[in-house]
Formats: C-alpha cells, structure tokens, sequence
C-alpha cells in the first residue's frame, strides 16, 4: 500500500514538473471560447476564396466564383450584386478600384472585363489591345498613372511535361485601349499576382520573375536582380508592397521576404518559418501595443508546406532592411494571440486588402478555401478577426 | 521544444504507472472470499477495469471574471484504464489513465488524457455493486498544437453487475473538473467541467 502510494505520489510529482512546459499563447480553454463556427458569416463566402475585395464609393466590393458581392463600408450586410451582362460560365479573376470606376476580369471568356461606377449600370471595357482569345487573370492597379495592366494568359502543350503558360502584361489608355507590354509580352512566368509602385518604379510580382517599369510601355522582367535572388518556378515571388514610411519595396517569397532595390541587387531578410515556406503577400498597416506600423506576412499553405496564417513584424525594421527582418514570436500586432490562433492561424492566406479611409480602417484577409475575414482599426487597437 | 517536453511526459509517466504495476504484487488475501454473495472487496483485491463511453462538455467557467462560456466542443468520445487495491474492506486506492477527445465548432479537434490517482468505496448487494470514487491528478490537455498540463479533480460513481467472480459490468459516471490556472495571463484561467459516461467492464485479479 505505501508502495503504491508512493509510486502515485512520484508520478503526480514528476508531473507537476511538466505543468512549466511553454503553455501555449494563452489559455486553451480560453481560446475554445473563441472559436467561431465554420459557416459563420456570409455563406457565399465561407468556403471558398474571394478573388478580390476592394472599395468603391462608401461600399466594399467582392468577388467570389461567378458572383460579386457588396456592403456598405460603414457595417452592414453583403448583398449579391447582379451584372447582367457578365460573360456567362466564367468566374471572376480580379477586381481593381481607381477611385471612380469598379473593374472586373472574368475567365475563361476571352478578353473580358467589365466595368461599374455604382454597382448598377455594367458595361464592357475593352475596346482593343489584349491578345485574341486570351482570358484576363489579373488586373493590377497603376496608382501613379492612374492606369489598368490586364495580365492575360495562353497555354501550350497538353500534360504535364509539355504544358507550358504564358502572360502577356497589357496597359490601358484610360479607356480600354490596350497595348501590350512589348518586353512582358508571352513571358513563361508565374501569375502576375500584385504591383507595387514606390513613386517612380512599379514592380510587379509574378512567380519566378519580377517586373518593373515606370509606366505604360516600359515593363520588362528585372532579369539581373531576379537571378542574384534566385526566383524560380520552385523559389516563387508571390507579393510585393510599397512601405511608404519607410520606403522599402517588399517581396514576399519562398522562405524570406526580400526589399527590391532599383540600384542595386535585393536585399534577403531572415528566414520566416523555413526555407521553404511560401510568403504569399505584405501588408504594412497601423500595429497595437505603442508600434507605429506592422508588416503583416501571409502565408499560403502548398503542397509540400503546409503552414498556414501570417506572420508579422515591427515594420520599423524595414530601415535597414537585412536579414535582421525575422517574424515576431507572438501575434499580437494586428490582433491578440488568442484571437489570431482561433481565427487565421490555420487558414492559408491568399492575399490582403487594407482599406485606410479615415473612420473606416478595416484590413481584409482573402484565404484558400476559408472564407473572407475582417480586422478594424479604431485609431488605437485593432478590434480582432471576424468573419465577414 | 514542446514536442519533446510532452513525449518526456508520456514516458515518464508511462514509466512510473508501469513500475506501479510491477511492484504491487499483492499479500495473500486475508480472508479470501469464499462467499459469492458476500463483499469480495477485501484487503488484497485487485481489479482491472476498462472503459469505453461518450464523453460530454458540460461548461467553462471563467475564474477571473466570472460567469460561464460555451466549450465550443462537440460531444466527444472517452476511454480509459484503471487499477484498484483494495487496502481496507471496501475501500480501494489505484490509478487510472483515461482519454478524451471531441471535436471543436470550427472542425478542429481536442484532446485530455488525465493521469489520476483514484478512491473507491464498494457497497454490494449481489450481484450488484455501486462503487463511488474520487480521483485527483494532472491531465495532458491539447488543442491547436499547444498542449498544457493542468490539474484535475474527477468524482462520481460506477454501477455494475457481478456477473462472475471474475467479471463485473456496468455504466460509470465520473464529473470531470479540470482547472487552467495561468500566472502571466490570469485573465484566461478557467474551470473546465466536463461529464464522463462509460461502459465499463471490471476484472477481479
């Protein structure tokens, strides 16, 4: 009997010595308190991957699959917008705001976008330029001309081995004339997925190369720089963000985030989670706790990685910026870290949008497969992930 | 460092429960039943005890503001094993390593897997036994990756049939009561308050 009791008492001991093992972020039966249901929000969105969000007049645009979605920016419910004249059987690739106009790419319809400046009247936009018969994959925003690039894509080959895309960059007059990119035309690159423009040079992020320019006509692949940082198919550049206080240019690639330099080779920062986690965008946006602004880093789950949610830092650290630039250990600069480990942390990040009008500051976060998510800012502290 | 630390625990534990078992080789009973309908729980009684039921969130109560909140969990399954010497008539001391594990509201998933030090009383009216007990230990509690160690309080009773000398069965209830204390963090301390209810099948060594 005092054996046994005893031999209880040591295990109970060598138990309680365990209980200093790292509990975790916080509370796990707090964090269960938090956890929200899956179908939670807007059922066009839960499951699925909005293809863009954006703001036009007082209201927030999306895209999910064929059908297009909008809310007031101030609160309220998303109401299915309807665009009679949307191509039939395509989905929606993208969606850009310059301000007065909303535009709208759809695929596989060729050379389709359509365009609204109230969400009711629908028309055509392309008049000429894109590549016959090619569907619009992307559009990018040009903030300092004011502009729209269509990336459109054609495909060759039938498997896998002989399979083989090609983009071709085409810039607008202001009126849906098109002219393509005569350097970033029929480029073998990954999808043109998002422009950066630092007040002179735009840069454009697309899978294993990145574009630069400095307007309409002068886009080309930044070959040099592209190759030093080694940019591959299997080493992807899938964002780019232009950090205005602290004038970076950054890219968020395969296991480190990179500042794209116009005078010289990119600059590496550490590495994020590991060498091959894939980064697929950066945001930089206000940050809780006393820090003026947070880089936030999301990461897009893939086959062989399968990592998910975002990682961030002081973006501070952005001057210099060098291989310092690691992730911080807690989450806690655009949420807290129980509110970010019931929400994000398991949902691949496809890309951010961060809406700055003043009163209604509210960062999107687009995910693979999960849903559309929501986080506001009220001048001090961010209020927390919600779904919308 | 966490994986390793909780793989430590589990040997460890794992360990010193098997060095419990090893080591309690019973003294010859002093009085061997000899009566099928007499008490058999007699000082040297050994059972072994295997159990398999559904496993329910009850509730958290939050012990820094107050109130109670919604587990979030889903009705769950439970299994456990238990030991039982009985050192006096009727009253038994021993061990137990049980499992829990639910499903979450956003389909994520959750486990428990309490090591406890346990307390029986046994009242027979053959063939029938009602056998209240407490327990007391630490439960590996896991979620989202993170795994803590927190205490655990369990009390409730089993209520079985003899069906032979050597096999009883029956249902068990056991409350559940696990509690999350955290000293930098004390705004997310908890009481967990689950509710345990298992078939059970009870073997006299």
């Amino acid at each position: 009997m005092k054996r046994i009791l005893n031999l209880a008492a040591a295990v109970l001991l060598a138990a309680a010595v365990l209980v200093s093992c790292d509990p975790g972020p916080a509370g796990l039966f707090a964090l269960l308190e938090q956890e929200q249901p899956l179908d939670k929000g807007t059922a066009a969105f839960n499951a699925n991957t909005a293809a863009f969000v954006t703001r036009l007049g007082t209201d927030y645009y999306a895209g999910v699959g064929a059908t297009l979605l909008r809310r007031p920016a101030a609160g309220g419910a998303w109401e299915t917008v309807t665009d009679a004249g949307a191509p039939a059987g395509s989905i929606i690739t993208a969606g850009v705001s310059d301000g007065t106009n909303l535009y709208v790419s759809y695929s596989p319809a060729a050379e389709s976008i359509r365009y609204t400046s109230d969400g009711t009247t629908w028309n055509d936009y392309v008049v000429s330029g894109l590549p016959a018969g090619e569907p619009v994959q992307n559009l990018l925003y040009m903030e300092g001309d004011n502009r729209l690039l269509a990336a459109t894509q054609h495909s060759t080959g039938t498997s896998s081995s002989d399979y083989t895309t090609y983009y071709t960059l085409a810039s607008d007059d202001g009126a849906g004339v098109f002219t393509a990119e005569a350097t970033a035309t029929d480029q073998v690159c990954g999808y043109p997925s998002s422009i950066a423009w630092d007040g002179t040079n735009y840069w454009i992020s697309a899978g294993n190369t990145v574009f630069k320019g400095t307007g309409p006509g002068t886009f080309d692949a930044d070959d040099t720089n592209v190759t030093t940082a080694g940019f591959s198919s299997t080493n992807p550049v899938l964002g780019v963000w232009y950090d205005l206080a602290n004038t970076a240019v950054i890219a968020a690639a395969t296991g480190k985030l990179w500042k794209l330099n116009t005078g010289g080779a990119y600059a590496a920062s550490g590495t994020f989670g590991s060498s091959t986690r894939r980064l697929s965008s950066a945001i930089v946006v206000p940050a809780n706790g006393g820090l003026t602004d947070a880089v936030v880093v999301g990461v897009k789950s893939w086959a062989s990685d399968s990592y998910t949610g975002y990682y961030e830092y002081d973006a501070a650290d952005n001057t210099p910026f060098d291989s310092t630039v690691v992730p911080n250990s807690v989450w806690s600069m655009v949420a807290d870290d129980s509110n970010y480990v019931t929400t994000l942390d398991d949902l691949s990040i496809e890309g951010f949008y961060y809406d700055d009008t003043p009163g209604d500051e509210t960062l999107f976060a687009r995910t693979v497969g999960g849903g559309l998510w929501s986080n506001s800012w009220n001048g001090t502290a961010w209020s927390g992930w919600d779904r919308e | 460092m966490r994986t390793p630390r909780f793989i430590l625990a589990v040997l460890l534990v794992s360990i010193l429960s098997q060095g419990a078992f090893a080591q309690a080789e019973p003294p010859a009973p002093e009085t061997p039943p000899t009566d099928f309908n007499a008490n058999p729980y007699v000082r040297g009684e050994q059972t072994l005890s295997f159990n398999l039921g559904a496993f329910f969130p009850v509730t958290f109560v939050n012990l820094y503001a107050g109130g109670t909140a919604d587990t979030n969990l889903k009705i769950g399954a439970g299994f456990g094993i238990s030991y039982s010497y009985v050192v006096a008539p009727g009253f038994s001391v021993g061990g137990e390593i049980e499992g829990a594990t639910c499903g979450t509201t956003a389909e994520s998933s959750f486990f428990m897997v309490p090591f406890t030090a346990k307390a029986s009383w046994y009242f027979v009216k053959m063939p029938f036994e009602i056998v209240p007990s407490v327990s007391a230990g630490l439960a590996i509690v896991r979620y989202q990756g993170y795994t803590n160690f927190n205490p655990i309080l369990k009390g409730g009773a089993a209520f079985l049939w003899r069906q032979s000398s050597s096999w009883s069965f029956g249902l068990d209830a056991q409350a559940w009561t696990v509690w999350q204390f955290y000293g930098d963090i004390p705004q997310d301390n908890r009481l967990g308050i689950f509710l345990d209810t298992r078939l059970t099948a009870v073997y006299h060594l």
